[in-house]
């Protein structure tokens, strides 16, 4: 798998929410609400011949300076399993990612929790996405 | 060779490459014990009788209109005499096993939260068993004639023995003749055709008509004789 298209096409997944900004790469700043695409863990070899690999993928959502009531409530949206601002559900609306992949799935969601952005502590999530393509692509 | 790891085994059946959707391979082969024990021995003794072929595969299952596990597994699920071979390598000269198997079990889909897997159970169907050789074609295309892939250097056949062939076809253009071809040299400066998979049309496993001893030759081939259109093709030869 090509780990920057694969990176490419969760950005650009995650970016079918509405007014969600989102990278491929991680930051050294941006506007929030942000969501990118952090480290990834390879497995190679999971099937013959080269046939599969696999990614545990790392991602960032970092939604505001606030931390009161309205914000925790505002990041479990983002963190729910469906809903117009899914992560989880946006993150399957290509499951080729563009081709460069299998599928693609969140595995996991760990939030509200502070997130660095450019030095800032923002409130937001960390979410745990598994991405299976051939390995000889 | 030395010890290697076991990511790179080689999985063909019938008309189908499963290499790169398998995560597991097995080859059982066995015989049965029979026990001589007569009075007077302080010891058993045994001997083999008759030899069994086993198969075990498994992997990551998908469907589509023919090119994917699904459809052939389904598809040939008490199929006798499907071709099977198999090779800890992919690379060509690399040891290979040959067999032909009746598929009686094909399990689909598992757990939650796993690639969703495929496995079959396979036996071997015929009096031929299993036979050791070489992949002497890895799974590339042909479109011309010629000798293809390289030259495996099994030995003689001898008196009690036989040459014996697999070839699949991944994909067929119009019509293809593959000779198993012999020489003395590794240059084949002299070589006699053995044994050929004449007029192959359609995608599929053939197995060789097996070719008695005893030949002299020890260095072996594919050669295509014959073709129209582009092949995708793979084979092994071996003796026993």
């Amino acid at each position: 798998m090509d780990l920057n298209a694969v990176a490419d096409g969760l950005a650009a997944n995650a970016a079918t929410i509405t007014d969600l900004n989102t990278l491929a790469f991680a930051p050294s700043d941006g506007a929030e609400p942000l969501f990118w695409v952090g480290t990834a863990e390879e497995e190679f070899d999971t099937a013959m011949g080269r046939g599969q690999d696999q990614l545990t993928w790392t991602c960032y959502l970092a939604i505001t300076a606030a931390d009161d009531e309205a914000a925790q409530r505002l990041v479990r949206e983002y963190m729910a399993g469906s809903g117009t601002r899914s992560i989880r559900t946006a993150l399957r609306t290509d499951r080729s990612l563009a081709g460069a992949a299998s599928d693609v799935r969140a595995m996991n969601a760990v939030g509200p929790v502070p997130v660095d952005l450019g030095g800032r502590k923002l409130l937001g999530a960390r979410f745990t996405v598994q991405v299976i393509g051939r390995g000889n692509a | 060779m030395s010890h290697f790891t076991f990511v790179d085994a080689t999985v063909w059946i019938g008309g189908f490459d499963f290499t790169s959707d398998t995560n597991q391979v097995g080859l059982q082969l066995s015989t049965t014990e029979l026990d001589n024990t007569c009075f007077g021995q302080t010891h058993r003794s045994r001997i083999g009788g008759l030899r069994n072929t086993a198969i075990t595969a498994a992997g990551n299952w998908y469907s589509d209109t023919a090119a994917a596990p699904d459809p052939n597994l389904y598809a040939a699920l008490g199929t006798k005499d499907r071709v099977f071979t198999i090779a800890p390598e992919s690379e060509e000269v690399s040891t290979a096993y040959m067999a032909q198997g009746l598929t009686s079990q094909y399990d689909l889909f598992g757990q939650l939260d796993q690639v969703t897997p495929w496995s079959l159970t396979a036996s071997g169907s015929n009096k031929y068993g299993c036979v050791r050789g070489q992949v002497a074609k890895a799974k590339g295309s042909v479109n011309s004639t010629g000798a293809t892939g390289s030259v495996v250097e099994l030995g003689a056949v001898g008196a009690s023995q036989y040459l014996y062939a697999s070839l699949h076809v991944f994909s067929a253009g119009t019509t293809i003749t593959v000779q198993v071809q012999s020489d003395d040299n590794s240059g084949f400066t002299t070589p006699t055709t053995r044994g050929t998979f004449s007029g192959l049309t359609a995608t599929g496993g053939n197995f060789l008509t097996r070719v008695a001893g005893s030949i002299t030759d020890t260095y072996w081939r594919f050669n295509v004789s014959a073709i129209t259109g582009t092949f995708q093709i793979a084979g092994a030869i071996g003796i026993r």
